[in-house]
């Protein structure tokens, strides 16, 4: 009995060090943004985005436009040598699909490029290159970045020291000409929402 | 010399002078920026100080020992061989003080510029550049930020070219001394062409 209760106890106490050290690095989010593009008669249009107009452009570009098990994700360290990315996954298998953007090199000594952080590393704020890697409607499979995002990350601790993750950004990108369609401009913002699943 | 002749040479001088109207549209433009820098106080806190062109303009001439008032910001349409630039200018001059960023490579290094037909609207991704170290600017070969860039032209009755750019432009100023690294972002809009007065 005595055994059962220290077993107990343990397990109480290390239930929060393992929320510490699990922090999820996967986080839904929501996508708004621009997409400048000439129309037939060559005069440039505005068309509003979303994230589902990104799932969407990845789906077609995979063959379907079935996007009711897919995610926006916002994922830290999505790419282990490079920096944060934001991906595509599946809501039924938990499964990442594909990479839509890296968000890579705002803090990168290589290119003399520094991010800021506070005292109490609770808020970093830093500007990425914007990569894409796939063709479609509104990424292009670029080998340069082609464009960059403000990029801002907020770390709070409730009381369990639990850290609740808050990521927001503010990009631009271009997509070159691709499958007939001419270049589009796009500028956009994001807001990481919950975790991921 | 005859009066047909006279008149012959006249209209012809009306035409170049019309021709050169068109030929010579202004290059520099009188800018007006709003933005913002966030910072690392004293506290270790992350601090916003706010930007306008007028911040740029006292702190190149605080660093040079001129009055700011003899300065003013514009945006210079081909500053530099690789782009245009916004540069300090001396306000009675027009010489050129300061490069304080480069807006370059929007339309080359596998990006591709956005233009309508008639080329009276082009958007762009600038990567941007900062040479000089000075408060909101560190010298850095590799880009350290992106601009959003709109250009538009319109053509009047007599030929000339009216010519405003805006964009939105974030980017990083590296560590300088006592400073912490900055996080900047902001927006101009040119006004008028810069003429020396």
């Amino acid at each position: 009995m005595n055994y059962f209760l220290l077993l107990v106890c343990f397990s109480l106490v290390a239930a929060p060090l393992g929320a510490r050290a699990q922090s999820p690095y996967l986080f839904r989010m929501t996508f708004r943004g621009d997409c400048f593009q000439t129309n037939g008669a060559g005069q440039f249009v505005d068309i509003p985005i979303t994230q589902n107009d990104i799932l969407l452009a990845a789906a077609q570009a995979g063959g379907t436009s079935d996007i009711s098990s897919m995610a926006l994700v916002y994922h830290i360290m999505g790419d282990t040598t490079h920096g944060d990315t934001i991906d595509i996954y599946s809501t039924t298998t938990g499964q990442k699909l594909t990479t839509v953007f890296g968000l890579f090199f705002g803090d990168a000594p290589s290119l003399n490029r520094t991010a800021l952080t506070n005292n109490a590393a609770t808020e970093i704020r830093r500007v990425d290159y914007v990569y894409t890697f796939n063709g479609t409607t509104y990424t292009y499979p670029g080998g340069h970045s082609m464009g960059a995002s403000l990029t801002t990350k907020r770390f709070s601790s409730d009381a369990r020291g639990l850290v609740r993750t808050t990521i927001e950004g503010q990009m631009e990108w271009v997509v070159n000409p691709i499958n007939g369609a001419g270049p589009k401009v796009l500028r956009a913002t994001f807001t990481t929402t919950k975790p991921f699943p | 010399m005859n009066m047909t002749k006279a008149l012959a040479l006249s209209i012809a001088g009306l035409l170049l002078s019309q021709l050169h109207l068109r030929a010579q549209s202004p290059y520099l433009y009188l800018i007006t920026f709003q933005g913002v820098c966030y910072q690392k106080n004293s506290s270790g806190n992350l601090a916003p100080v706010p930007l306008t062109q007028q911040t740029f303009l006292q702190d190149v001439a605080q660093a040079g020992g001129v009055d700011p008032k003899t300065l003013v910001l514009v945006y210079h349409i081909q500053g530099s061989g690789l782009g245009d630039t916004i540069d300090v200018v001396n306000a009675s001059t027009g010489s050129t003080l300061v490069n304080l960023f480069g807006l370059y490579f929007g339309d080359t290094l596998g990006r591709t510029a956005a233009t309508n037909a008639t080329a009276t609207v082009v958007r762009r991704v600038d990567y941007i550049y900062t040479q000089q170290n000075y408060t909101y600017t560190s010298w850095n070969p590799d880009a350290m930020g992106a601009a959003f860039t709109t250009k538009r032209f319109q053509t009047d009755a007599q030929g000339n070219v009216r010519t405003t750019v805006d964009a939105q432009m974030h980017w990083i100023v590296n560590p300088q001394g006592n400073a912490s690294t900055k996080i900047c972002s902001g927006s101009f809009t040119t006004t008028k062409p810069f003429t020396p007065h």
